[in-house]
């Protein structure tokens, strides 16, 4: 298959060829899912856009009480950064999980999220820290929630012309995290369930442990990746114990709705889901 | 005169020997050989340099001015009647230059195997998806594939047959063996007080061979009007066969050139014949070169894996834990073509009892037909399935009679002097006690079976598993079980060997020089093998069966020995001469310096299609693996702590590559016990790419221990038999039988992925899980 691609360094550039190319486009970053589909034959005709060396797209940095991630930020680049192991320690062991080295070092976290796959491994840890996704376009800036933007598996809300700019997210003193998957092996594995757990510990709390903040999300057990709601309010209203974790954990399985597909059952991903959230909390008891 | 001893049905009989002399070094058992120069020693890899530095050459890699790019349309059904093709929208489309049906083949529509039943283009009924129907040559890949697109075939669907239930109800037998020994029946219908008979089924799945590099070829129209194929393969021999008769040639008119091939594992033996014939067809048509290079989902779907299997398994066991009888009926899905399945199902029912003395066995066997791609050669062919059974069934018997599972191998285990299921008495070469007690030290067995069991999610265990492997094609070879060995020694002192079995990543290049170079004395670095071109190099018989480093290696030691005893009785009291003088004073001296040597088995074999009895292998390789798990219960995942692996190899001519060749093999057989398997769906694979047939990476990779044993072998090189099979053999068994004894969970379905592990603890215990 022959492909014409426009390779642009430049935002302004971006968006004004973005704006006006009829038809469809692809953005090209790390290529690691576009060129997949592209090679099982699955994509339509479109006008590809190489946007991997746009500067504006790059960096990571504390901007006031935020954490910004540029769009085009590699999961290499991220797993590696001190700032993240900071502030969005689920973020960062999401991105040492992703695929193999090779994999790591050119998919980009703006790749994973506007491929709106459920499975993609970094955004539950981005619902568990709260993330807002920055989009722009010739029109202008707009922010929604990460949990707005992917509304089915491969279906998110851009705009025709419109690109993820950053991923911002507030600066939690204190935040903990933990993100986990099961696969079928331990690299190069796209998860059957995975997790994103992010927390702030109540420092007033004498005795035990009770939550300041507590998100929970799961990927691969809905046409989205999930946010546990009634979980975090389960935990969060008093302090952890083995027997509320237990529960929780029976919560978890209850609040997914997993299928059957060639990764795994949805038995075993509806069972899995409260494993995951036990292993990710038990270690607080 | 030499003389060897020969295997009839039950008595030695001396013959003449129709190969070398004994080697000098051979000891009877446990051996204490003399080391020698350069076999017995870890040397480098002559081949790794350009492999690792990429520089190797690869089918795809080749740059051939002009040529075509072949494409091939498959069938969409796993069963249909083909009611029309129609070629005229494709012919227009840009860029074609030949499109292809079975009515346009100039020869045989069929791949040369057993019963010459797989045809090369299907001509009226299609049997499987991804069946290959028309062929395409145009200028560029794409508008190959384009235009394939745009031939249209009208199928009338049939209903298809996919497991091998519904094969055996529609009487769908490929091929049937069976062997009696003593009276099974009587035991089972007439046992002894206190005796314990068990039966249990046991099923396996798919299993991909995963090589690097898919298959493919280059096609090249030649002088006088020959062939030239270059292509990644195991058995050129088997290629040049194929093409010739798909063309209609001799065989002289079809030159195949092995190139460097990116793994094999049995899926390079019989298959690349499908892809060379046909990119030959379109080579003939359009007498320009064509390339044909299989996609990695197109080669998933359509080339052949091992057999998925299920075995009835009934034992009869007398109070003191000795076997007194076997009731086997062993099934295989051989898929919608005989191809080589009736020689899978053959190494299965002669291994079907495993490596144990037993009185009576009934085993069946059967290859049943089902519309999937036909099913054929992998690693242990048609023995690890079995071996899972019968393993993890003795396992079982023996704990349910209180013996621990190593003792009661040790019970039953074949010594010297045994005969195996079909009457062969082993004469020399059992190292299986030695193998056993090696392992089970290794793996720090006695203390692993008596930690405190405690309760709670994570459970540890140690499984054990044993297996012996029939080295070589056996009684069923036919024409191939041979192997030729041209080696020239030129006027500088530097040597060419050259053997027609295939270099595939196993390091046989390596293993011939070193035979080699020890009998001719020669430094290992004046040596070289000749490039595998059907043109250069005798047939060798096929790349398989863990018979190169016995057959070929045999071939070489015989050619050189030749060589070396014409320079000694030249030369005199001046044998010892540095090499380049002692060749160069032969050449001058008129001595001939060049020989081709010969390999045959070293036992006389036979088979009888009704008894199932004879001597069926000329030796066998014995094998022990043992594995340390830790299962996790609330997820079913398993951890393998520690896997060890040891063989019986007879000798090891290169110590560093066995010990690859065990961890490969021992690697490959976790992934077949845990996580490998192709998820189908009305006859399609659902998970046709390597992102979702999962094999293990670098990450997954347990401690694997590898030991190895060495009763010599009489006649083979320097005492070497083959064992590439045979680590992964008893792999899945070792593993199963280590979750039992954590879990007290017993598995009877490979793989034992996390699901069926979970779903079994769930259903033993569901009151007691964690969450």
């Amino acid at each position: 298959m022959e492909i014409k691609v426009q390779r642009h360094t430049d935002l302004d550039s971006l968006l004004k060829a973005a704006a006006s190319i009829e038809g469809r486009i692809f953005y090209l970053a790390g290529g690691t899912d576009l060129m997949v589909q592209a090679h099982a034959g699955v994509l339509p005709p479109a006008t590809w856009l190489e946007i991997s060396d746009v500067p504006q797209l790059h960096g990571i940095s504390v901007e006031g009480s935020e954490l910004r991630i540029g769009a085009g930020v590699t999961h290499h680049e991220i797993m590696r950064s001190q700032l993240v192991q900071t502030w969005a320690p689920a973020l960062a062991q999401a991105s040492a999980n992703v695929g193999g080295p090779q994999i790591r070092s050119r998919g980009t976290i703006g790749g994973n999220l506007a491929n709106a796959s459920p499975v993609a491994d970094t955004v539950p840890a981005l619902y568990s820290l709260g993330a807002q996704l920055h989009l722009i376009s010739q029109r202008g800036e707009r922010t929604v929630a990460v949990e707005e933007f992917a509304l089915a598996p491969r279906r998110n809300v851009l705009e025709p012309g419109e690109i993820i700019y950053s991923i911002n997210f507030p600066c939690r003193p204190g935040i903990k995290g933990v993100w986990n998957s099961m696969a079928q092996r331990e690299s190069l594995a796209i998860s059957k369930v995975n997790i994103g757990v992010s927390y702030v510990l109540d420092p007033e709390l004498e005795e035990g442990v009770g939550f300041n903040y507590l998100q929970v999300a799961f990927g691969a057990v809905g046409p989205t990746v999930l946010r546990a709601r009634q979980v975090e309010e389960y935990l969060r209203a008093e302090p952890l114990s083995a027997q509320r974790l237990e529960r929780a954990c029976q919560l978890a399985q209850s609040e997914v709705s997993p299928i059957s597909d060639v990764r795994s059952q949805a038995d075993y991903r509806r069972a899995m889901a409260g494993v995951l959230l036990y292993d990710a909390l038990s270690p607080l008891l | 005169m030499q003389s060897y001893y020969v295997l009839g049905s039950s008595q030695f009989a001396m013959i003449e020997n129709p190969i070398s002399p004994l080697p000098e070094t051979v000891c009877e058992t446990e051996c204490a050989c003399p080391p020698l120069e350069v076999v017995g020693h870890g040397l480098y890899r002559p081949d790794a340099p350009e492999k690792l530095t990429g520089q190797a050459k690869y089918i795809a890699d080749l740059q051939i001015p002009n040529i075509l790019q072949a494409y091939v349309l498959r069938s969409p059904h796993a069963s249909a009647r083909i009611e029309k093709i129609s070629t005229a929208k494709a012919q227009a489309m840009p860029g074609v230059a030949a499109i292809m049906t079975a009515e346009d083949l100039p020869a045989a529509n069929y791949v040369p195997l057993v019963r010459n039943d797989l045809p090369l283009l299907a001509a009226s009924e299609v049997k499987f998806i991804g069946q290959p129907v028309a062929l395409v040559a145009a200028e560029s890949y794409e508008e190959a594939r384009a235009a394939a697109e745009a031939i249209e075939v009208q199928y009338e669907v049939l209903k298809p047959s996919l497991t091998i239930e519904e094969g055996i109800a529609k009487d769908w037998i490929l091929w049937h063996y069976q062997q009696f020994t003593g009276d099974a029946e009587s035991v089972f219908n007439n046992p002894e007080p206190g005796m314990h008979i068990y039966e249990a089924t046991y099923t396996t799945s798919h299993q991909e061979h995963a090589y690097l590099e898919t298959n493919g070829c280059i096609v090249t129209p030649e002088d006088r009007g020959g062939f030239k194929v270059l292509g990644s393969m195991q058995c050129p021999f088997y290629v040049q066969k194929a093409v010739a008769t798909a063309l209609g040639v001799d065989y002289q008119k079809v030159r195949v050139v092995q190139t460097v091939t990116g793994g094999g594992f049995g899926g390079k033996e019989d298959a690349p014949s499908t892809p060379a014939s046909l990119a030959a067809v379109l080579c003939w048509r359009t007498r320009r070169p064509v390339r044909l290079i299989y996609g990695r989902e197109e080669d998933m779907i359509s080339m052949t894996k091992r057999h998925p299997s299920k075995t009835v398994f009934k034992s009869a066991v007398d109070k003191d834990g000795y076997i007194k009888a076997v009731d086997i009926h062993y099934y295989v899905d051989g898929g919608a073509y005989i191809t080589l399945s009736s020689i899978v199902l053959w190494r299965g029912l002669l291994h079907a009892s495993g490596p144990y003395r037993i009185p009576n066995v009934r085993t069946l066997a059967d290859a049943v037909g089902s519309n999937t791609a036909p099913n054929g050669a992998f690693r242990g062919f048609g023995q690890p399935q079995v071996a899972f059974a019968a393993d993890a069934h003795w396992d079982h018997v023996a704990q349910q009679m209180g013996i621990d599972p190593l003792e009661f191998r040790r019970k039953n285990m074949l010594k010297v002097g045994d005969k195996t299921s079909s009457g062969q008495l082993l004469a020399e070469s059992v190292g299986f006690e030695e193998v056993v007690a090696k392992v089970k030290a290794e793996i720090d067995y006695d203390r692993l079976l008596t930690l405190p069991r405690t309760p709670g999610r994570f459970r540890r265990g140690v499984g054990l598993s044993v297996s012996h492997y029939g080295v070589g094609l056996g009684a069923n070879g036919g024409p191939h079980n041979f192997a030729a060995a041209n080696v020239v020694v030129a006027v500088d002192g530097s040597v060419s060997v050259a053997v027609g079995t295939a270099e595939i990543g196993q390091g046989m290049t390596t293993v011939m020089l070193q035979i080699a170079a020890e009998t001719l004395q020669c430094p290992f670095e004046r040596l070289y093998l000749a490039d595998t071109d059907t043109s250069q190099v005798p047939d060798s018989g096929p790349t398989v069966a863990s018979r190169t480093t016995l057959a070929s290696g045999n071939a070489v030691r015989d050619a050189c020995q030749i060589i070396r005893q014409r320079m000694d009785n030249y030369l005199k009291e001046r044998k010892d001469l540095p090499w380049r003088e002692a060749v160069s004073a032969c050449h001058v001296g008129g001595v001939q310096m060049a020989a081709q040597g010969y390999y045959r088995p070293g036992y006389k074999l036979d088979f009888d299609d009704q008894t199932g009895h004879g001597a069926t292998y000329e030796i066998y390789t014995w094998c022990a693996n043992a594995a340390d798990v830790t299962v996790d219960t609330w997820t079913g995942k398993v951890k393998i702590n520690k896997f060890v692996s040891g063989q019986d190899i007879g000798r090891a001519i290169n110590p560093a590559l066995v010990e690859g060749q065990i961890q490969g093999g021992a690697l490959q057989g976790i992934g077949y016990a845990l996580m490998e398997e192709y998820i189908l769906k009305e006859g399609r694979i659902l998970n046709d790419s390597l992102s979702t047939y999962i094999i293990p990476t670098s990450m997954d990779v347990p401690e694997i221990v590898p030991v190895i044993v060495e009763h010599n072998y009489s006649w083979g090189p320097y005492g070497a038999k083959g064992f590439g099979e045979t680590p992964l053999v008893p792999a899945a068994p070792a593993i199963i039988n280590a979750i039992a004894n954590a879990t007290g969970l017993r598995l009877k379905h490979l793989p034992a992925t996390p699901e069926r592990v979970w779903a079994a603890w769930q259903q033993e215990h569901s009151q007691d899980s964690g969450v």
